[in-house]
């Protein structure tokens, strides 16, 4: 440390004591300032590194520090604010009554409103849902809090707040402005409520918390001083109304975007279902399904109603898919006791209707199981679906589905279980049997129907499922011949569900059975050998839902080749018929034209790449058009002569196609394609066709009506409802592919065996002659399956000839659901002899396994032989002494 | 003019020295030299450390900041200061009141205009 000279230190002295006087007026420690400043002035000497400090250097530092300039006269208290600060002011609320009110009507009524919103959902039962997504609920907590927090810095007001509070004040304005107005027409029913009955104030909540954050902004400006201003007022206003605008602005765009799909204008539709794949939002597509937007339900309610019909159009042309494909939305968005309101509203108007349509929450499949019986020498089977529904709504429901059948599958047994015991339906004419159901179902008592809905297809509806968790079970029996790949090999494909209005769980799985006496076998192994019954062979397993529609799972079963016919004496004519089915080869008359129509809807791009792999399978000198469904029809290649190189040419991957398509057109201009040649074929590759978008009556008409209509083979690519098919059920010229394995393999082989060098085995079946009969007692005697196989043909001939009371006649004879006829089960005799029907006996009904003739004599033999040995016993024995001593 | 406006910027800098103090120490914990130094150096605030040691002391009479010494190898002990809980406060009332004040003045300086 550098030494002082004595003259160094007395300047410091000097100037130390000489601002001591000056010091004490300040407020300052005059100690505590002397000595930081001698401090201070010791740092800056020793920063310059003298060698000793004189006078001057010590003059020339207290220069630069200066004088302190006086302070102002402040009363020293500990933590008391200067007075140049603000003091803060001084808070509170001009009335204690004021106060009170706006905790009230400002916090606790809207803070206990949004609370019981949210558990019971009340507003969202019978008005529109104010909370339709957290976000929302976020929303409208935020402002009784802010006014809760205004409330409190009123009283005890602090400014570093107040610009933050403005703010959120602001922004509390703008949500409650919102819904103030939203409610607004609910408003004067609320005060009548309130006057009246003494309760409303929830739809007033809204309005209350708007008004009482105005004037707590009021008081929070009056707290800081008149002069005060409060900011944030207008810019927090504006961020209010727009987080309520954009976290609702899904639904608006949806609402906009339903509003130009249905209209009258075809561009202004296509514009709107362009909008909708962009901007809508599809649980609120599939609400306006389920009938219930637009016109309440939402916090955006200016929309355009839309009928159900309507918006179900448009969610299959948005999204590609039925909108009953998917789990049902949650309609509106009741709670706890509100939750009986929502199921009220979820009525089904489809009841006793032609249509699946939506899906009943709370109705379900509780169980299922096929057990198939197949015949190897007559080549068909018979399988028996006994199918559960449960109901856990609250309301009866009715269970509706479409099924698809094993190709060239008829319904021959329909069993409704009442009371635990086993009811059989009554055969009839189609609008007989529909209407017996109809009547029963308006008394709410237990009905089941089935009718047909396109080729191979049934529409089965069965009410009441019970409600509270209520079942109903039923039992579908479906004789179906063994689609034949060789002459020692049949393949069987298991009904299926294509639609449904139920929900089946997604572990949920169908216990299966098949047997043959001769070997079968599952090639995608989900079904496995059973070990059964001596000279039984058995499959055994349990497959999902969607396993059950898979082509793969295809059951292959063995047959004696040299087995090529079989008769049955097991028909309902009253002569002494037999029936004969022989199985012929059957040359294929190779089409000459091939007009290939693919559904260009999304989600068949899958399968694009499958198609034209099997396309190269075409025979190379017919006439070939390729026409995508697609905003109409594309003709993607022009009809012209095919060749190897053109087939290898197609390139459907490239095209990517949005939403659903109406397939209609692209299969009428495939029918004026065709119309010219002599043997065309249209090979339809579809998805589900949910909805006819476009009258198919010209359609129908073009294949009814022709001479010479062309084959129209449908390929299913992905299982679902197709209305299309529905409008052209029992044309002959319409046939499914059979679906054995994946798309490229079937298609492949459809093409393959247009070569003209190939046959395919057929089946002729007909009463027989006389020398038929010599067959039939030479032991080739077959179920009485075949003669319901025989007749299903002899419907469809008949209504081909336009004889259609003849057919529903031996329709309903052979007790077989058809075209013209179908098969309802009633609960009381009254109701059948009402109806004009009659039940079919027990005895009369096809079981598993079908007891022939022989079997049932047999069976007869014994219970009679047990029945006299059980006399002769009685008979026989001897008298009890102990009873008869005497 | 100028006599006008020389006092009325003195008038001003008094004013804020004391929130200049308690913003230099919302930061951080200072030392005094450093602090003063600090502070001597602002533009347009023209203080002199003459000026300051005082006000460190009232605020610290006030509890709006505190001290402690601490020994120095470089020299004489160093005394350090820190912003109190208090004064933490006072800092964001007085910097509230003057975003008000500068807010109230804009808009009468925009009302003028229109």
């Amino acid at each position: 440390m550098s030494p002082w000279t004595d003259s160094a230190k007395a300047r410091l002295d000097q100037y130390l004591s000489g601002i001591r006087q000056s010091l004490s007026a300040s407020g300052a420690d005059v100690n505590e300032v002397t000595e930081d400043l001698r401090r201070h002035v010791e740092v800056e000497i020793a920063a310059l590194n003298l060698t000793a400090v004189t006078e001057q250097d010590v003059g020339r530092i207290l220069a630069r520090i200066g004088v302190p300039e006086p302070g102002p006269a402040t009363p020293v208290t500990a933590a008391s604010p200067s007075p140049s600060l603000p003091q803060p002011p001084k808070g509170g609320f001009p009335s204690k009554l004021g106060a009170g009110l706006l905790l009230l009507f400002g916090v606790l009524l809207p803070l206990g409103t949004v609370v019981y919103e949210f558990l019971s959902g009340a507003c969202a039962g019978v008005l529109f849902d104010p909370i339709p997504t957290s976000g929302h609920a976020v929303l409208v907590t935020l402002v009784p809090v802010v006014n809760l927090a205004v409330w409190m810095a009123v009283l005890h007001p602090h400014p570093r707040w107040r610009t933050r509070l403005g703010w959120a004040n602001g922004f509390a304005i703008g949500v409650g402005l919102v819904y103030a107005l939203l409610f607004l027409p609910a408003t004067p029913f609320a005060l009548i409520g309130i006057l009246v009955l003494g309760f409303g104030f929830v739809p007033l909540a809204p309005l209350s918390a708007f008004l009482c954050s105005l004037e707590l902004r009021r008081q929070l400006r009056r707290a800081a001083g008149e002069r005060s201003s409060l900011r944030g007022l207008w810019p927090g206003l504006g961020l209010g109304v727009a987080a309520v605008v954009v976290l609702t602005l899904p639904i608006i765009l949806t609402q906009v975007g339903l509003g130009m799909a249905d209209s009258d204008s075809p561009s202004e539709s296509t514009r709107g279902i362009r909008w909708l794949r962009t901007w809508g939002k599809e649980e609120d597509l599939l609400r306006a399904c389920y009938g219930h937007t637009g016109r309440s339900g939402e916090l955006y309610p200016w929309g355009k109603y839309i009928i159900p019909e309507t918006a179900r159009t448009i969610y299959y042309r948005v999204y590609g898919r039925p909108f009953n494909s998917v789990p049902p939305p949650k309609l509106y968005a009741g709670r706890a006791r509100w939750v009986l309101v929502e199921k009220e509203f979820t009525w089904d108007a489809d009841q006793a209707g032609d249509r699946v349509a939506g899906r009943i929450r709370g109705l379900s499949l509780a169980a299922s199981r096929q057990d198939a019986v197949i015949y190897p020498e007559a080549a068909l089977a018979y399988t028996e679906w006994t199918l559960e529904f449960k109901n856990d709504s609250g309301l009866q429901r009715e269970a509706r589905s479409q099924v698809q059948l094993p190709p060239g599958g008829v319904v021959s047994r329909l069993t409704l279980w009442i009371d635990g015991e086993e009811r059989e339906a009554a055969f009839g004419g189609r609008s007989q049997v529909k209407t017996a159901y109809k009547e029963v179902v308006q008394r709410r008592r237990d009905p089941v129907l089935v009718t047909t809905c396109g080729p191979d297809r049934i529409l089965v509806q069965c009410f009441p499922v019970p409600p509270g968790g209520g079942r109903m079970k039923l039992r579908l029996g479906v004789v179906a011949p063994l689609v034949l790949t060789s002459a020692d090999t049949g393949c069987l494909r298991s009904p299926f569900f294509v639609e449904r209005n139920f929900t089946i769980g997604d572990q949920f799985q169908h216990s299966l059975w098949v047997e043959s006496s001769q070997p079968v076998e599952a090639p995608a192994g989900k079904l496995k050998p059973e070990p059964g019954k001596p000279g039984v062979h058995a499959l055994r397993g349990q497959l999902r839902d969607a396993d059950l529609s898979a082509p793969v799972n295809t059951i292959r079963a063995h047959r004696p080749a040299d087995r090529s016919s079989a008769s049955t004496s097991g028909t309902r004519a009253t002569t002494n018929q037999i029936i004969l089915q022989a199985i012929r080869d059957k040359p294929v008359t190779p089409p000459d034209r091939v007009i290939l129509v693919v559904d260009g809807t999304k989600g068949l791009e899958v399968t694009y790449r499958a198609i034209c792999a099997a396309l190269v399978r075409l025979p190379a000198d017919i006439d070939f058009a390729l026409l995508l469904a697609r905003d109409g029809c594309e003709e993607i290649i022009p009809l012209q002569k095919g060749s190897a190189d053109l087939y290898r040419r197609v390139a459907l991957t490239k095209f990517h196609s949005p939403g659903g398509h109406d397939n209609v057109p692209a299969l009428i201009r495939a029918g004026e394609l065709a119309a010219e040649a002599k043997a065309p074929a249209i090979v339809w590759i579809h998805g589900p066709q949910p909805i006819l978008l476009d009258s198919a009556d010209e359609l129908r008409q073009r294949f009814d009506r022709s001479a010479n209509p062309p084959l129209l083979l449908e390929v299913e690519a992905q299982p679902g409802p197709n209305r299309i098919l529905e409008k052209l059920d029992g044309l002959k010229s319409v046939r499914s592919l059979l679906r054995l394995g994946n798309l490229e393999d079937d298609l492949s082989r459809l093409f393959a065996g247009w070569t003209g060098k190939l046959s395919i085995l057929d089946y002729v079946r007909e009463p027989a002659g006389s020398a038929a009969a010599i067959d039939h007692q030479e032991g080739k005697a077959a179920s009485a399956h075949l003669a319901r196989l025989w007749a299903a043909e002899e419907v469809s001939r008949l209504c081909a000839a336009r004889r259609f009371d003849d057919a529903v006649r031996l329709a309903a004879r052979y007790q077989l659901v058809t075209p013209v006829s179908g098969a309802v089960v009633l609960e009381t005799q009254a109701q059948y002899e009402r109806a004009g029907l009659q039940a079919a006996p027990p005895e009369s009904v096809p079981t598993v396994p079908e007891p022939s003739a022989a079997h049932l004599l047999l069976l007869a033999l014994l219970v009679l032989a047990a029945t006299h040995r059980a006399r002769r016993r009685r008979e026989n024995r001897p008298i009890n002494p102990k009873t008869h001593g005497d | 003019m100028n006599d006008f406006f020389d006092n009325w910027t003195v008038q001003v800098r008094k004013g804020v020295l004391e929130l200049c103090i308690l913003t230099a120490l919302a930061e951080k914990e200072r030392y005094g030299y450093e602090l003063v130094k600090t502070l001597v150096a602002v533009p347009g605030l023209g203080v002199t450390e003459g000026t300051l040691y005082p006000l460190l002391s009232r605020l610290r009479v006030q509890g709006y900041i505190s001290a402690r010494l601490e020994e120095s190898s470089e020299g004489p002990a160093r005394k350090y200061y820190a912003l109190t809980a208090d004064g933490t406060k006072v800092m964001a009332a007085m910097n509230d009141y003057l975003e008000d004040l500068n807010h109230g003045i804009r808009k009468l300086q925009e009302r003028n205009k229109t």
